[in-house]
């Protein structure tokens, strides 16, 4: 159930990296939507092609990549149509991404007051009202000594400062949407919490959406009202967060749920799924986790399943619901 | 000494105080520099050698082509680096020829960097067959007999200093252009770089805001290896009849002192002096300038 409106649409997403050993079905036919002022998560293993989705957003899919089919609407419209001068506009004050490794993603030799100005189109952050809200930028992300911060170099700065400094410099344009691919993966646990709650805080106070990437489906549930789940370039499950703790009905998603650590629960082993994600230059048929699934039956070595959807704008790609629904609706 | 007492007793708000942001790079620049004791040192010696270039007809006691006392004469008060085979005034020539070589040095390597930071720029951002095409002509630059080209260029624009600098300048962007290419080929895939693209910037913002002063501490080193060559160079092309007979200049005495060296020893030491020392002052001076432009030697307290 779509909102009627939303802000993102991407329709059958794919993405295809030609190589020797034939071509890597990175994304593969993804779907996504995110409302206005919604807060979206997607989760997989590494490889699943979350971050690559995410780069799609803002054509920035590295070469030798391309797009090559599917289409990604902002407010209705379509960003794979736009004139590279009208997409860098976008990217400047529409869409803004917060990386993983803030440290690696700022510019070594630019002090962070450069770097944060250079976000509002300043090239010298000379005048004083633009130096003012810079600070205020520093200041809204928690970080406690703005002026020493505004005058130092990246590496100067610890991990969380990198990315507090980064996500200020992303807030300062007021996107409509910020895409944050594992945003605190990189940071310790007690920063993480930190760094994940203001930015949902300040994210819902400019009013953007966020699209939150993370292996980590605990850290999504922290922010996200709804979740989309990856495996293998696809989205194999997705629905509100609750519900897909609560109850998954994706074997993966299972998995991924009762991988989490709960320190209140006393587990008698921890689960871990066995295998690696398939190799994307020869993915495996039918279902694309059927060699690592532990539902295993008949039909998903050999035919693709369907796209299953439930109630509460959710859906699954697995057999065995499809086996459910036949059953209810035909018997 | 004084930076790190600064540290200590100021508020250590740097940034608060109204001072634009310019100004406080070239000053977090300059105290990275003035902790290289070396780089101060050749900054002493080029700035010390600019200057008698510059004022040279006050300084120099005699003109270069003046002459003024028997040949081969060996240093005396009278001339303190002696005279050479035609009866000139050494320390003249070596004060004139200052001149020369800091005008041929420093103008020659500025249009070699200037051309091969485009053309790097432009082959190592774009990449593909743009990229070709602009590697096999800078190919074709660094495999060309200089002297035969050099020639050809004077024979078309006559021998003159301005002529002497374009050629030296045209005959050595082709390095610069490979070694911008190869900055910019890795750094471009750098996250930093590809951030700034998701940010919104441009092709000439990524090349030259975000890139190439990433790329600037190699290509630093490189041009300040280009000066002593290009003084050097100019030597050659004086030698050959390709220089500006109307000036006088350290290669040039070097080369007319060849024939004289075992009975004059003077007439190469002092010349061959100041190429060296020269030469060497740019060398630590390009040290220097790396710290200036690199924060991250910065040090603290």
């Amino acid at each position: 159930m779509p909102s009627p409106d939303p802000l993102l649409q991407v329709d059958d997403l794919k993405v295809h990296f030609p190589t020797s050993r034939g071509v890597v079905r990175a994304v593969d036919g993804v779907s996504i939507h995110v409302g206005r002022g919604e807060a979206v998560g997607i989760v997989g293993e590494s490889g699943s092609g979350k971050s690559m989705t995410a780069l799609s957003l803002l054509r920035l899919v590295p070469r030798p990549g391309r797009i090559v089919e599917g289409d990604i609407r902002l407010e209705g419209r379509s960003l794979l149509d736009l004139t590279e001068k009208e997409i860098r506009a976008v990217r400047l004050s529409e869409i803004a991404m917060i990386f993983q490794d803030a440290g690696s993603y700022l510019n070594p030799i630019m002090k962070i007051e450069e770097q944060i100005a250079e976000a509002i189109g300043r090239r010298r952050s000379r005048l004083p009202e633009d130096r003012q809200r810079v600070r205020e930028a520093l200041r809204a992300v928690r970080i406690p000594d703005p002026d020493r911060v505004a005058a130092a170099y990246p590496h100067e700065l610890s991990g969380g400062m990198q990315q507090r400094a980064m996500i200020a410099s992303v807030l300062i344009r007021k996107p409509k949407l910020i895409i944050a691919d594992e945003p605190t993966t990189a940071l310790d646990a007690t920063v993480q919490y930190q760094i994940l709650k203001f930015l949902a805080a300040l994210r819902s106070e400019i009013d953007a959406s966020l699209i939150l990437i993370s292996h980590d489906l605990a850290v999504v549930s922290e922010v996200c009202d709804r979740v989309y789940v990856m495996y293998a370039g696809q989205v194999v499950e997705e629905g509100l967060t609750d519900a897909i703790f609560d109850e998954p009905k994706h074997p993966y998603t299972r998995a991924l749920v009762d991988s989490i650590l709960d320190p209140y629960e006393r587990k008698e082993s921890i689960f871990a799924l066995e295998g690696t994600p398939p190799d994307m230059a020869a993915p495996p048929a039918g279902c694309r986790f059927h060699p690592r699934c532990p539902d295993c039956f008949a039909p998903c070595a050999e035919e693709i399943p369907p796209v299953v959807a439930f109630a509460g704008d959710a859906s699954a790609r697995c057999w065995l619901h499809a086996r459910d629904v036949r059953r209810t609706h035909v018997g | 000494m004084r930076r790190a007492q600064a540290d200590f007793s100021g508020t250590g708000n740097d940034g608060a105080r109204p001072r634009s942001r310019r100004l406080g790079n070239l000053r977090d620049g300059w105290g990275r520099f003035r902790q290289h004791r070396l780089a101060l040192a050749g900054l002493v010696v080029f700035v010390a050698f600019t200057l008698a270039g510059l004022v040279a007809p006050l300084l120099a006691p005699y003109s270069p082509f003046e002459l003024i006392g028997q040949r081969l004469e060996p240093p005396s008060s009278a001339h303190l680096f002696g005279t050479d085979h035609l009866g000139r005034d050494v320390l003249s020539g070596v004060i004139h020829g200052a001149r020369t070589s800091v005008q041929v040095g420093l103008l020659s390597t500025l249009l070699s960097v200037v051309l091969g930071v485009l053309v790097g720029a432009v082959a190592g951002y774009y990449g593909g067959r743009l990229d070709d095409l602009l590697m096999r002509v800078t190919e074709v630059f660094q495999v060309l007999p200089r002297f035969f080209l050099a020639l050809v260029i004077v024979a078309i624009f006559g021998a003159s200093l301005w002529g002497m600098i374009f050629v030296i300048g045209i005959l050595s962007w082709a390095e610069i252009a490979r070694l911008v290419r190869s900055e910019f080929l890795t750094l471009r895939e750098r996250p930093f770089v590809v951030a700034a693209r998701a940010y919104g910037a441009g092709d000439l913002q990524l090349m030259f805001r975000e890139i190439l002063p990433n790329a600037l501490t190699a290509v630093v080193v490189a041009a300040s290896l280009q000066v002593p060559s290009a003084i050097i160079l100019e030597a050659g092309l004086s030698f050959i009849g390709a220089g500006d007979p109307s000036v006088m200049s350290w290669g040039r005495m070097l080369n007319n002192a060849q024939q004289y060296m075992r009975q004059a020893w003077w007439t190469a030491l002092f010349p061959g002096l100041a190429i060296s020392l020269m030469a060497m002052s740019i060398a630590l001076l390009a040290d220097g300038i790396n710290d200036f432009f690199n924060p991250r030697l910065r040090q603290k307290g």
